[in-house]
């Protein structure tokens, strides 16, 4: 297998506005993220909102440049693609498609838009190429005319679908793509996105918050917590055995269909820090149910752990309390 | 596409004509407006020929005639004549003409300028920002009063020059209007979309926001257009704008103060013809506003 993308060491920080003469305070969205990527599967992303999953979002789209660190589709680093090149590489669908779709344009001017930007095709190929879209996300093609607001939320989604496909790109980045709709429309978008990623042969990082959306879609799991992956792991073995006490508490916190169960309890407790400061040493120790005097002290360091990754004092040497080994812990 | 679909979009698209019609005529204020608008719109185009004098033309025999509804009047000139003699009716036809081409012209000179300032403000941000709101600023802080006397000290009053002062003086409601709303807009996810599909800035700004912007800039477009023919008025009627014997509104209101105590209607006709269009384009704009929606699609 090969690589699709890759992140190497990700950071980027935000400078906090005080107006024109004041000096900001840096937020640091992501610190220190890397992944990869293989061609063909699914990378599943979650964490709680502000953890800076929809900022890792951007600088892999090279919407924005990191402070440090490099992405690499193919091998090559974005930085050094253009626009149009990169474009074709990486395409994103949104969470919301009433506000990802232009509400003054035709669902045909929205899918040939890219077409035209790219310079790709006459008239007519772009517009056939539009309803051979229209097919292949499962739509009607007399729609091509309606505006967005004409549609329900379910086909703005597959239009949105669509315009990201349409340039014919090799990853899809889909954010919250279920999150806006309906819930009967929610499997419909979820199959549609697997049925794509088997046609077309397209690689997918799903950002989401609902872990049963991770679990249905995704081969691999990252787990973000305040701007850095506390465990990645294969889907199946994340799901069965978490390793990091984060991923446990995000597990246990799935509300159960049945009501008598109640509220689950997570042990969690307090609220998610303050990102302008994050906590010394491990970020997560103010809140984990299992933290030792090592953790408010030193930030631990990622660990290979099996298949997977995990970055907790507890599965490391280096002073923590509880001395096991790697391999123990690789099932 | 198939002749079939193009028919569809066409169909489509006089439906949604014919919906914006039947609202628009459900909206009292728009209609009112627009129709007094479009027929002062159509005197003045057709001045020449509706007009029963040359509006230059001297005749000191028949100096100060009262307007038809005054006993005395003398049914040649319906609104009577002015100091020189000339046909107050003509005059205010002409007149209409340097209203509107003071107001329109004002309009586009200011809406060009505040659109382009407020979209680069909106979009860019940070430091552009900064320096655009610093112009903004700037520009509030001079009175336009003082600045429209002092180009007409540097450059000589005239028509074109009033034009030009306040073209260049009254953007500042639409660049302030215009960032805002683009700032709104450009955090849509679409407009993110455009840039990960690897749209150009240019390509965004007048693709994918300008469209949207376009309800505001038209609203905004009909207050600075009645306020332009306002200021008109006033900087005439100060000496600062339109020079003798240019028929102007504001002009006219300047030359008959001599003879407000026995000869009230010189000031009031023209008067009632200023009130008449400011109040028809701004009744226009509310309704243009309601009908437009500010959110509402057509």
């Amino acid at each position: 297998m090969t690589v699709a993308i890759e992140a190497r060491d990700l950071h980027r920080s935000y400078r906090l506005s005080r107006g024109a003469w004041g000096a900001g305070a840096r937020v640091q969205a992501v610190s220190g993220v890397s992944f990869q990527v293989e061609r063909g599967s699914v990378l599943g992303l979650v964490g709680e909102s502000g953890c800076g999953k929809s900022t890792l979002a951007r600088l892999l789209l090279g919407l924005e440049q990191p402070n440090a660190g490099q992405v690499l589709i193919d091998g090559r680093p974005v930085a050094e693609m253009g626009r149009l090149e990169r474009a074709r590489k990486i395409q994103i669908v949104f969470q919301d498609p009433n506000s990802s779709l232009n509400p003054r344009k035709s669902v045909l001017s929205i899918l040939t838009m890219p077409l035209r930007v790219h310079g790709l095709g006459s008239r007519q190929e772009r517009e056939r190429r539009a309803a051979e879209v229209m097919d292949q996300v499962g739509l009607p093609r007399r729609l091509l005319q309606s505006r967005p607001s004409g549609l329900s939320g379910g086909q703005r989604q597959r239009v949105a679908i669509a315009r990201a496909l349409i340039v014919r790109p090799e990853i899809l980045i889909c954010d919250e793509p279920t999150s806006a709709l309906d819930v009967s429309v929610q499997a419909q978008i979820l199959n549609l996105l697997q049925d794509l990623r088997a046609e077309l042969g397209l690689t997918y990082i799903v950002i989401s918050h609902n872990l049963a959306v991770i679990e249905h879609m995704a081969t691999r799991v990252a787990v973000m917590y305040l701007g850095r992956l506390v465990e990645e792991n294969a889907t199946a073995a994340l799901f069965s055995s978490p390793r990091h006490p984060y991923t446990a508490a995000l597990l246990a916190s799935v509300l159960t269909p049945d009501p008598a169960l109640g509220l689950p309890e997570t042990d969690l407790g307090g609220d998610f820090p303050n990102p302008l400061a994050p906590p010394e040493g491990c970020r997560f120790h103010p809140r984990c149910p299992q933290a030792m005097a090592a953790c408010s002290r030193q930030a631990p360091a990622p660990l290979r752990c099996g298949e997977g990754l995990v970055e907790c004092h507890l599965y490391g040497g280096s002073g923590a309390g509880k001395q096991e080994s790697v391999g123990s812990h690789a099932r | 596409m198939s002749a079939g679909n193009e028919s569809n979009a066409a169909i489509d698209e006089a439906r949604a004509f014919r919906r914006f019609l039947r609202r628009a005529a459900r909206n009292g204020s728009a209609l009112t407006g627009g129709l007094v608008l479009l027929l002062v719109l159509l005197v003045a185009l057709a001045a020449p020929l509706l007009a029963p004098y040359d509006p230059y033309a001297h005749d000191l025999s028949r100096r100060l005639l009262p307007p038809l509804f005054y006993p005395g009047h003398d049914p040649a000139h319906l609104l009577g004549t002015d100091g020189f003699g000339r046909d107050y009716l003509s005059r205010l036809i002409y007149g209409a003409r340097v209203s509107l081409l003071i107001g329109i012209s004002v309009m586009l000179i200011s809406g060009l300028i505040g659109t382009v300032l407020g979209l680069l403000a909106g979009y860019f941000g940070g430091r552009i920002d900064q320096v655009i709101m610093f112009v903004i600023n700037t520009r509030l802080a001079l009175p336009v009063f003082l600045v429209a006397m002092a180009v007409v000290v540097v450059l000589g009053a005239s028509l074109w020059g009033t034009i030009i002062t306040l073209g260049l003086f009254l953007w500042d409601r639409f660049a302030v209007v215009v960032r805002s709303a683009t700032q709104q807009i450009a955090s849509q996810d679409y407009v993110t979309a455009a840039r990960s599909i690897g749209c150009s800035h240019r390509q965004i700004l007048l693709g994918e926001i300008l469209p949207n912007l376009m309800n505001a800039v038209v609203v905004v477009g009909t207050i600075e257009m009645a306020y332009a023919i306002l200021l008109e008025a006033a900087l005439s009627f100060l000496g600062f704008g339109v020079q003798e014997p240019t028929p102007s509104w504001g002009l006219m209101l300047a030359q008959a103060r001599q003879y407000l105590f026995f000869d009230a209607w010189l000031l009031y006709i023209p008067g009632a013809a200023l009130f008449l269009v400011v109040l028809c384009i701004n009744l226009f704009g509310d309704g243009l506003r309601d009908l437009l929606g500010m959110g509402e699609d057509t």
